[in-house]
């Protein structure tokens, strides 16, 4: 095959149908859940200044996005890797408002440089961040309305997970360490690494705790045990506790089925988290199915800083359990007009039901029209194939 | 249903497989001799499947397996961090992660080589972020094997290999120089199975720590 103009880039992929359909369902239902908990739509740009991009982000966020060079302005451009940036721009800057600002979107990122190959470089992502509330209740509205959204698209039973980044930030900032390996133990820490942990502390007088911290995963029982392990480590090493479990105690207050698990070494990937930080999780999945966190002040650099918490969602992942099948009703080829038939093909699609009209004598029917127009006994109605 | 376990094939086999059976999971033919990859077993529900130890990051990444071992030298090439949970050091397969060059090169005997070295290695990222954090210039030569061979057909001036007794440098005449990593098998957990599978994954992490005489703490819940 000489023609090769049809490829497409590594990790860039294309939605036939039913697939498209079943993502484009799913973003629909994501959505409808949004304006249902009052959260407003915006619809940032996926192109703009990098700068702006970048706000808040660590390096990782860097490398992801996608730069060109913009003629017009002489400035590096940045196709959006991730859009809470932009929101928080809106909240600072473009729609300032002086109460809480409840904003949802959705959209295409483009990854330029995936962490993994089998990711998606241009997943469409939805999320929703309240802005302007410092207190848990807004925590725990987000991680509600992440856990409806998951209900939405049919995601039975997720596991939900708690974290809180002030933890492993109030134990880590005494310990003064160089930038570079501070950077080291984030990583051990985010991956579990005790033993890397260890070595890199090197016996340091937090070495016990830090070491410990990953293993402090599971229901509600551990949180004794953290309590008694970091009972040394400060006052604010104990609020961040505190905060944690009145967190979980404000879910289950409006979700009482949630499954509540708890991790006290949970750092997100994102890197401008610092405070509660939550993610869930469903066996079918390889990998988190939403995630999101506080992330007060970061609006500074935009000239406001606010208390701020979200999630996200990458929405190709939770279209795995929407059908995209949409079965149809087939009206064969007539010939002449049938003012019965036509009104009977109206009132079918008015209420939603998908209609193919055949367009010659030669036009077959499609396998998804399960059904057939057929009129019988004067009246015009959907007749299954056997 | 049980877990599924990625197993790097090879040397560490041998020393992995008593520590499953202390964990009751117990392939039901002898993975070194079969000549099959996916193995039940007797009780449990479990699966082991016999890989290429570098292949074993990428399966747990996805979740096509649960839990892996292998190296910590293929973990960093992976990239570790944001990936999958690395929890427990089981302690086998310990060796460095190192440079070295010929004896009588400038390189061994504590002078400069002039211009950006030429490394040759199959670890490109760790190599990579070991020589920017020297703040040295390199060159990088990925190789897939008998690394020994490059600096002595003048291909590279040093190499970033795997380190064990050290003899195979010694017979090439090749001196190791800097360490770069410690290096031991790991187990490592797939992110998602951490958490919809807990009980599981972590009543096996605990012999496995048991069987490697471990106490780091962690896992209880």
């Amino acid at each position: 095959m000489s023609n090769r103009n049809w490829r497409l880039p590594a990790g860039v992929g294309e939605l036939l149908p039913p697939d498209a359909w079943s993502l484009e369902l799913t973003r629909r239902r994501v959505l409808d859940v949004f304006r249902a908990w009052g959260f407003e739509y915006i619809e940032p740009p996926v192109v703009e200044y990098l700068d702006a991009l970048l706000v808040g982000a660590g390096d990782d966020m860097d490398l992801q996005t996608l730069k060109a060079l913009d003629p017009k302005s002489g400035r590096l451009l940045g196709v959006r890797a991730d859009m809470t940036a932009q929101a928080v721009r809106v909240d600072a800057h473009s729609r300032p408002e002086p109460g809480v600002q409840r904003l949802c979107y959705a959209g295409n990122v483009v990854f330029a440089n995936p962490l993994s190959s089998l990711d998606d470089r241009v997943p469409l992502k939805a999320g929703a961040e309240v802005f302007g509330a410092a207190t848990l209740t807004a925590d725990a509205e987000v991680i509600a309305l992440m856990l409806e959204v998951l209900a939405g698209v049919d995601v039975t039973d997720p596991i939900l997970v708690l974290g809180h980044m002030g933890i492993y930030q109030h134990l880590v900032e005494p310990l003064d360490l160089s930038p570079a390996l501070e950077a080291e133990l984030f990583a051990a820490v985010q991956s579990k690494a005790q033993t890397d942990i260890a070595r890199l502390l090197d016996g340091r007088p937090e070495t016990e705790v830090l070491v410990r911290l990953p293993g402090l995963m599971g229901e509600r029982a551990i949180l004794d045990e953290a309590r008694a392990l970091l009972s040394g480590s400060g006052p604010a090493v104990a609020g961040a506790m505190d905060a944690l479990e009145r967190l979980a105690d404000l879910v289950l207050e409006s979700a009482p089925d949630a499954q509540v698990r708890f991790d006290l070494a949970e750092l997100t990937g994102y890197g401008y988290h610092n405070g509660p930080v939550f993610s869930a999780y469903h066996a079918q999945a390889g990998r988190a199915l939403a995630r999101g966190g506080r992330y007060d002040g970061i609006g500074g650099a935009f000239g406001r800083a606010r208390p701020a918490t979200g999630f996200d969602v990458n929405l190709n992942e939770l279209a795995a359990t929407v059908t995209g099948d949409v079965a149809a009703v087939w009206v064969p080829w007539m010939d002449g007009a049938d003012p019965d038939r036509e009104q009977a093909i109206r009132r079918l699609r008015r209420d939603g039901t998908a209609v193919v009209v055949a367009l010659s004598v030669e036009d077959e029917r499609p396998m998804r029209c399960t059904s057939v127009l057929i009129s019988r006994n004067g009246e015009w109605i959907t007749d299954p194939v056997i | 249903m049980g877990l599924t376990i990625a197993l790097n094939r090879g040397r560490i086999l041998s020393e992995v497989l008593p520590m499953m059976q202390q964990a009751g999971i117990e392939p039901s033919e002898d993975p070194e001799s079969s000549r099959k990859l996916i193995f039940e077993s007797r009780t449990g529900g479990h699966r082991l499947v016999v890989m290429r130890g570098s292949d074993v990051p990428t399966y747990v990444e996805y979740g096509a397996a649960d839990v892996g071992v292998t190296g910590k030298d293929t973990i960093m090439e992976y990239g570790g961090g944001a990936h999958f949970y690395e929890q427990l050091d089981l302690g086998i397969g310990r060796c460095r992660l190192m440079t070295a060059a010929p004896a009588d090169s400038a390189l061994a005997q504590g002078r400069d080589v002039r211009g950006p070295l030429r490394v040759a290695t199959k670890f490109v990222n760790v190599a990579r972020r070991y020589f920017e954090a020297e703040g040295r210039q390199v060159t990088l030569i990925p190789l897939s094997g008998a690394m020994e061979i490059a600096p002595l057909m003048n291909l590279a001036d040093c190499i970033v290999d795997i380190v064990d007794t050290g003899n195979t440098l010694k017979a090439n005449g090749l001196v190791a120089l800097e360490t770069i990593a410690d290096i031991s098998s790991r187990v490592i957990v797939n992110r998602a199975s951490m958490r919809t599978r807990f009980g599981e994954v972590q009543s096996l992490l605990s012999v496995l720590r048991d069987a490697a005489g471990n106490d780091e703490g962690g896992w209880r819940g």
